[in-house]
């Protein structure tokens, strides 16, 4: 899974191991720019905001399609969304298990397919509201508002959730989206 | 390009919905005032709130959608927003 290779800056002994291809990162970046965007900046009935809208739309569902066809960890199948699994990593966090994830860990996984339901809700009454048919119906508004203040919650939970297993399991995550590659401390079982 | 700029000069001139609707229409001081003359008028009035000092409804005629903004004080239109 990715390719493995020695670090020739990163810290004695790190494994540096490509993970997010370049296609991810700028979904992810591009999705987090329109968030800030449409949520800050833009005149929520004006028309910058539906383009901002229609253009986080097209990166999702590109992200979607590199679901199925993209590298592997980029791959759902690297990290299917399991309840399951992510009570059992969060027992592993409290017992010590310091086993490090190539892909997303199982309680980020959730995290990502929330945030994805999100924008998707977000996206759908953003076009409604537009629609000749939804136009001025107060609940479709309402499910577009309270979609976006979700979409906050998750955003707080899921740089809380970074920050938290960046310094747990001693891999710079913020820096992995950037740079695509997991610097691994050696002595990390893998998985 | 002349053609151009015509077509868009006449597009600027005559919004799409605003034909019976100018700045100088009065259409009441009160949401009940107002939702009854626009629906008088022939628009289907979604939805009437206060927003940003004004008062704004959402309305439908002939399948087009526009927000009207309504000075409270004048009861004229102050601003149309076709969609």
């Amino acid at each position: 899974m990715g390719m493995t290779r020695t670090s020739e800056r990163g810290r004695a002994g790190a494994r540096d191991i490509a993970v997010w291809d370049p296609l991810v990162r700028m979904v992810h970046w591009g999705l987090a720019l329109s968030v800030l965007v449409n949520g800050a900046l833009t005149d929520e009935d004006g028309i910058v905001h539906e383009w901002v809208g229609y253009a986080a739309l097209g990166l999702l569902a590109i992200r979607l399609l590199w679901g199925i066809v993209g590298p592997r960890p980029a791959r759902f199948a690297s990290f299917p969304p399991s309840p399951g699994a992510a009570l059992r990593h969060l027992g592993g966090i409290v017992s010590g298990d310091r086993t490090v994830h190539l892909s997303h860990n199982p309680l980020g996984a959730l995290m990502v397919y929330n945030i994805w339901l999100t924008l998707a809700a977000l996206c759908a009454t953003g076009i409604m509201m537009g629609s000749l048919r939804f136009f001025g119906v107060d609940w479709v508004e309402e499910a577009h508002e309270a979609a976006f203040g979700w979409l906050m919650i998750s955003v707080v939970l899921h740089v809380g959730g970074v920050l938290f297993d960046s310094w747990r399991s001693g891999v710079p995550l913020a820096r992995t989206m950037l740079t695509g590659r997991k610097s691994v401390p050696a002595d990390r079982r893998l998985q | 390009m002349k053609t151009f700029a015509l077509i868009a000069a006449m597009a600027l001139a005559a919004p799409v919905l605003a034909m019976d609707l100018t700045g100088d229409t009065v259409l009441g001081t009160t949401e009940a005032e107002i939702t009854a003359r626009l629906t008088e008028m022939g628009y289907e009035v979604r939805k009437i709130e206060a927003e940003d000092g004004k008062i704004e409804a959402y309305v439908v005629k002939d399948g087009k959608m526009a927000e009207i903004y309504v000075d409270p004080v004048s009861g004229k239109v102050a601003r149309l927003e076709a969609k």
